[in-house]
């Protein structure tokens, strides 16, 4: 199997993701310059957790999608499945995990996130397959 | 590595456990001294630092209030006095020293035998917890034996940052002095300034005092919360519940529960109770007499309704902070229907509301909802009065006055605590009644300081109907400022003294005939009314600077009476030839001293004790 479309594909996603979960990086950054209270009372304290893990998620799972591009584009041609299963993983756990810390903190209850945080673990468990078909894929790698 | 791994981890364990073998992995928890009373994990009671996992805003904002600081433990941080230098009571010097966090006194030995020849030797204790931060704290230090805890006799009045006797801080006779109250905190004080409190009193010398948190916490108004922890720590359980929007059953929460109820979570500390039996008094000396909200305050308490400390003769509450005696004895609570009664949360919110723009200090000053300040309160209910022109009718004042304001008539000051008045949560309607009987001051004459009582008394008789009652001459010719400013107990000079310096008052009576009445109040027995009297003084326009230390030498104090009385002079007796007779004035405006002196020789001089 020829790599180098998916190596790309991802390559475009996680500096898109990068750029997205930088960009609100930037917003939560200015949310503290100007104290807002929707933002950093004491109130809103699930809020500010749900949104600080969704930048912190995005940002890393960006990294891990150009991570996945340049592992799959060194290796070059490659045999079995794992590179679509790599990439699936990675693609569900790149929008579900942020995703559901971002959703999950725009509406709160006290210490407790709205449904959206459900997503989660769905991305939880997408990421852990995604990388352990890639992990494992490399360990074989002489 | 294989055989490298388990080293490194044993290294770094370690590396992180401290000299006294607890740290990152092996934790020991830290020997609970023995001498003072500690927090100790009690039956389902699991503290505030749990509540504050998943109620984080409700937390925060009763870590903000009073009633989480009514008790701490002694420490830079909670100690708001300047802890050095001397403090002297009477014959009796405290020397104050910081040893690095520690907070020590030396003083004479509380536990010298009385009647002994010789003087008592000095000691140092360690001064190990502090009650109040909101206009008093007062301190307690180690007895030496078990946990008893004996009181520091000298308290700090923050907002005016100097130190006073405990005495001073209470309507007291000039005669009483309190004692160092060795187990005071244990039998009394803790009771209400803990939450699950455990005196442990086995005897007077053998205290093992303990509670489940040592300030006034979340379980103590919402009941021990074990059960609803373990309910709630599911996840779909917090959901399930949430989408119900159903009453927890695992928990109290007083806004859910009806005003009976409900009133009776804050009853247990702003009440008059006693236990309901020997046996019980017995047994809350030892084990406490715990309370769980939501259950009937009565079970196993009696409320109290007479004693001169705490009532008027009427068995109306005269102290602050007992407020539960007179809510529920008032129409708003006993009348209606069960949802339409008034409680406490009607006006107070325990938690300050989301979104609430008033600064901190002004919620956590009385912990009122927005606007309960004000007319908002009554309005809440009485919603007739929304048409303005109705309140002129009914009040007989404008609209904007002062004298149109519901609780100025309805809740006057009439309760007094830590050298203030507070207003009465009886509600009730103006009478002259209990003030010709029983000497309780009405609310129309704490505004109306310079008209008589029998001028109240023919208002109410002209606008409300009220039946004449029989008065005596003083109560027809002399204006009530002057009548209880001179003939009054202690506790009703207090009052007097108080008003006078109150905008209301001063904007109902006038000022300038008050200069004589405050000036003799500067030398009055009772430190109490010596200090509202000098607080009052400064008021009035001239003395705002005015000089004056209310528990200063005797000689010092007589000479701000006539210092204060040299600056004054009055046009008051220019309004009405019988307003200058009720004021004690002569035509040109001179004291009539003669009658001013005569009136004070049938000053009230019955020992009067206000507690809390």
């Amino acid at each position: 199997m020829n790599t180098l479309p998916l190596a790309r594909r991802h390559l475009k996603l996680g500096w898109c993701l990068l750029l997205f979960f930088l960009t609100m990086g930037i917003a939560l950054e200015t949310m503290h310059g100007f104290k807002l209270g929707w933002y950093l009372d004491v109130s809103n304290e699930t809020r500010r957790l749900m949104w600080r893990l969704a930048h912190a998620h995005g940002v890393l799972l960006a990294l891990v999608h150009i991570a996945f591009a340049l592992t799959i584009a060194h290796l070059g041609e490659v045999n079995g499945g794992w590179p679509r299963i790599g990439s699936l993983g990675l693609n569900l756990a790149g929008f579900l995990l942020p995703g559901g810390f971002l959703l999950g903190g725009i509406i709160v209850h006290e210490a407790d996130p709205w449904l959206g945080i459900l997503l989660v673990p769905l991305g939880a468990l997408a990421l852990f397959f995604g990388v352990a078909a890639v992990a494992l894929r490399v360990l074989r790698e002489r | 590595m294989r055989h490298i791994l388990p080293f490194l981890l044993l290294s770094l364990a370690a590396a992180c456990a401290d000299d006294d073998g607890s740290g990152f992995f092996i934790t020991s928890p830290p020997e609970a001294p023995t001498d003072r009373p500690i927090e100790r994990p009690f039956r389902n009671y699991v503290t505030s630092d749990t509540c504050r996992t998943c109620h984080p805003n409700a937390y925060d904002t009763w870590h903000a209030s009073y009633h989480r600081t009514m008790t701490q433990e002694v420490s830079p941080a909670s100690v708001l006095a300047p802890w050095e230098g001397e403090l002297q009571l009477r014959d009796e010097r405290y020397v104050l020293e910081r040893r690095g966090d520690e907070f020590w006194v030396e003083l004479p030995d509380p536990d010298h035998p009385k009647g002994s020849p010789d003087p008592a030797p000095r000691v140092w204790r360690e001064v190990v917890l502090s009650t109040g931060s909101h206009h008093f704290q007062a301190y307690w230090f180690i007895s030496g034996s078990t946990r008893k805890l004996s009181l520091l006799l000298m308290c700090y009045r923050i907002d005016q940052d100097r130190w006073m006797p405990v005495d001073s801080a209470f309507v007291n006779p000039p005669e009483v002095h309190r004692k160092t109250g060795k187990g005071r905190w244990n039998r009394e004080c803790m009771d209400c300034h803990t939450t699950r409190p455990r005196p442990g009193i086995e005897s007077d010398v053998h205290m093992d005092t303990f509670a489940a948190e040592l300030s006034i916490s979340c379980e103590a108004c919402h009941g021990q919360a074990a059960d609803h922890v373990a309910a709630n720590r599911s996840p779909l359980a917090r959901y399930q519940n949430r989408s119900e929007q159903g009453v927890d059953p695992t928990i109290f929460d007083p806004a859910d529960m009806t005003a009976e109820m409900s009133v009776q979570v804050c009853g247990q500390c702003h009440g008059m109770l006693a236990p309901a039996n020997d046996r019980l008094a017995e047994k809350a000396r030892v084990k406490g007499l715990p309370y769980r909200p939501g259950e009937s305050l009565f079970a196993k308490r009696n409320l109290v309704t007479e004693g001169a400390y705490y009532f008027w003769e009427d068995g109306e509450v005269r102290v602050s902070g007992r407020e539960f005696n007179a809510v529920i004895d008032s129409p708003c609570f006993k009348h209606g229907k069960e949802e339409e009664r008034m409680d406490c949360l009607s006006c107070h919110a325990l938690h300050r509301p989301e979104g609430d723009s008033r600064p901190l200090e002004e919620w956590r000053d009385d912990q009122l909802k927005p606007g309960m300040r004000g007319d908002l309160a009554c309005i809440q209910c009485h919603d007739e009065y929304l048409d303005t022109s109705r309140i002129a009718e009914h009040t007989h004042h404008a609209v904007e006055s002062i004298g149109s304001s519901c609780m100025n008539c309805h809740m006057p000051y009439t309760c007094w605590a830590l050298l203030k008045t507070s207003r009465s949560h009886q509600i009730a309607s103006p009478s002259v009644k209990p003030s010709i009987e029983i000497g309780r001051p009405n609310a129309c004459n704490l505004c109306h300081l310079d008209q008589s009582v029998a001028w109240v008394g023919d208002k109410l008789g002209e606008w409300y109907g009220q039946e004449a009652v029989g008065m005596k001459e003083e109560h027809r010719d002399l204006a009530s400022g002057v009548l209880w400013s001179l003939t009054g107990d202690a506790g009703q000079r207090a009052l007097l003294a108080w008003h006078m310096g109150w905008a209301p008052s001063q904007e109902a009576s006038g000022t300038d005939w008050m200069v004589p009445y405050l000036a003799q109040l500067l030398e009055d027995p009772y430190d109490a009314v010596r200090f509202v009297a000098g607080q009052s003084l400064q008021t009035l326009s001239g003395y705002k600077d005015f000089e004056y230390d209310f528990v200063g030498p005797e000689a010092n104090r007589a000479r701000a009476h006539d210092r204060a009385l040299a600056g004054w002079t009055t046009t008051a007796q220019n309004d009405d030839p019988t307003r200058a007779s009720r004021l004690l004035l002569h035509n040109d405006g001179a004291l009539r001293r003669n009658l001013f002196a005569k009136l004070l020789e049938y000053r009230n001089n019955r020992p009067v004790v206000l507690a809390e």
